[in-house]
């Protein structure tokens, strides 16, 4: 059953993996696709037709000012070249290249720039005034191109659909939208399982596998934290230390499953027999331990030791076998007894082994009578 | 043949002078403006040709690798005391305006191109003043952005 949850949980981190990868890297795809054309290739290309037709027009309007008599040669020259140096980014830059390819205006503009040539001495020996029929050849040469730029411009813009793709990239946005859910969605997964692993790491780290009571580093980490704290606050705790008695023969009699089912219900009966405030661990083999925090009378240590004596006493059994268990205890308190967790532990680990040697006194005790009545 | 060239001598001189004149006439004519909150500077082809000449050898997206030369954008403004606030507009003969950050031209020797291989350039050829930025040297600088810094055929500089 275990197994096959880890094996269940592996193949989910995979997929989710997997998902996240690959929704990762099509929205990225898809994005930077679009919005690179978004936000560069179609601006400048939209910009760039529109100033070829605006100054093709511009050129025109001066040549019939000029036509009709007006003094504007330098004007007419500088229009000439303007429109010049438009004509050739369209033929050659990369401004235009969506419209070279889809619409044609490499041609045009090849036709306007083969239009500026022929007359390109022409104009530029023009007098300042008084050939209006110079002018107005330029024109009507020019002026041929003025519709098919005009119908490239309104081109360029409302059959970007498909001259730029961007109808192409309004589903890529739509797909990369999707991609984007299963990104969050999977991130959202994964995030959990970090977090789940990274509590039950927590937990682990802290907590002894066969009880779930605190383990030996916790109870050290947490022993100093209560020295500190109730030196602060001047209050008073406890330190129990609580061996089994009589464990290493169950172990070797019962062997060691048996063993660590009657630690196990210890520990549940340990648990179970503080104050939730309180901490109860397991130290290592049949070695407990509580911290009593606070305690705010000299009662309260009595108390406890009594209800331990109740709660932990008592027969465990797994079905085949029975025990009967009992425990020593010592007790050190703090300050009385020392204010390290050293000096604590080993006043409570004194006394505690006082009370084992008196308890297997009494064993060794038993035994003689029984021998001698028999 | 003595007759001839003593006919033909005086329009030899006058061709030219012509020549002379219309070439001393193209370098003092206008070509940009400086416009701050104090007025308006003017400088000819010959005045811009007396700051002190900067090359950048560079592609860029519209041409192969040439050299251009001409002052930096910097000294012009500030010779013309129009160094002053954040950005300088840029305006160009087609109407094109930029804004162009100040803090690029104190990072990056952005040069107002005169020349193209040592040639004048027409206003065909994106002259007579070409902003122009050291694209190969400084290759963060080209992008779809900068590129529209580079203004072609600049005639006015404004700086409020």
């Amino acid at each position: 059953m275990k197994r096959f949850e880890v094996r269940k949980d592996y193949i989910l981190v995979c997929v989710t993996v997997l998902v996240f990868a690959i929704s990762s890297a099509f929205s990225l795809y898809q994005i930077n696709r679009a919005s690179k054309t978004l936000a560069h290739e179609y601006p400048l290309a939209i910009w760039t037709i529109e100033q070829f037709e605006s100054e093709h027009l511009s050129l025109l309007h001066a040549l019939e000012l000029h036509s009709a008599g007006v003094d504007n040669r330098d004007d007419v020259q500088q229009a000439f070249d303007i429109l010049w140096n438009r004509v050739t980014v369209v033929i050659d830059g990369y401004e235009a290249s969506f419209a070279r390819e889809s619409l044609g205006a490499q041609d045009l503009a090849t036709g306007v720039l083969n239009v500026l040539k022929r007359y390109d001495a022409k104009v530029q020996a023009m007098p300042e005034a008084g050939d209006p029929g110079l002018s107005r050849d330029v024109f009507t040469a020019l002026n041929a191109y003025r519709g098919p730029i005009h119908e490239l411009n309104i081109r360029n813009f409302h059959d970007r659909d498909t001259v730029y793709g961007l109808k192409g990239f309004s589903e890529h946005l739509k797909a990369a939208g999707v991609a984007f859910f299963g990104l969050v969605v999977s991130g959202l997964v994964l995030v959990f399982m970090l977090l789940r692993q990274f509590w039950a790491s927590r937990h682990l780290a802290h907590h002894d596998v066969l009880t779930g009571l605190a383990n030996r580093r916790f109870f050290m980490e947490q022993l100093q934290q209560t020295i500190l704290r109730a030196e602060r606050y001047h209050e008073k705790f406890a330190v129990y230390l609580i061996d089994l008695n009589e464990f290493k023969p169950v172990n070797d009699k019962y062997g060691h499953v048996f063993g660590d089912c009657v630690l196990k219900v210890f520990g549940h009966r340990l648990a179970t027999s503080v104050r939730r405030i309180d901490m109860a661990a397991r130290l290592g083999g049949d070695e407990f331990a509580i911290i009593q925090y606070p305690i705010s009378n000299d009662l309260e240590v009595p108390a406890l030791r009594e209800r331990l004596k109740k709660g932990l006493s008592g027969e465990i059994s797994n079905g085949n076998y029975v025990v009967d268990v009992s425990h020593s205890l010592g007790v050190a308190t703090y300050p009385a007894d020392g204010s390290s967790a050293e000096s604590l532990l080993h006043t409570a680990d004194m006394k505690m082994y006082g009370q084992k040697g008196a308890h297997k006194r009494r064993i060794q005790n038993v035994a003689e009578t029984m021998q001698v009545d028999s | 043949m003595k007759y001839l060239r003593a006919v033909f001598r005086p329009f030899v001189f006058m061709l030219l002078a012509c020549a002379v004149a219309a070439t001393a006439q193209a370098g003092d004519k206008a070509i940009l403006s400086v416009v701050d909150a104090g007025g308006t500077k003017a400088y000819s082809l010959k005045e811009l040709d007396g700051f002190k000449q900067h090359v950048i050898e560079t592609s860029t997206p519209w041409t192969e690798t040439h050299t251009f030369s001409g002052p930096l954008l910097k000294e012009v403004l500030l010779k013309s005391g129009a160094y002053q606030g954040h950005t300088v507009k840029a305006y160009a003969l087609n109407d094109y305006i930029v804004e162009i950050n100040q803090e690029l031209l104190d990072n990056y020797p952005v040069i107002l191109a005169t020349r193209k291989d040592g040639k004048i350039m027409r206003i065909r050829d994106k002259g007579p003043i070409w902003i122009m930025l050291p694209l190969d040297q400084s290759p963060e600088l080209d992008n779809r952005r900068m590129h529209g810094q580079m203004v072609w055929q600049l005639n006015k500089l404004e700086s409020r």
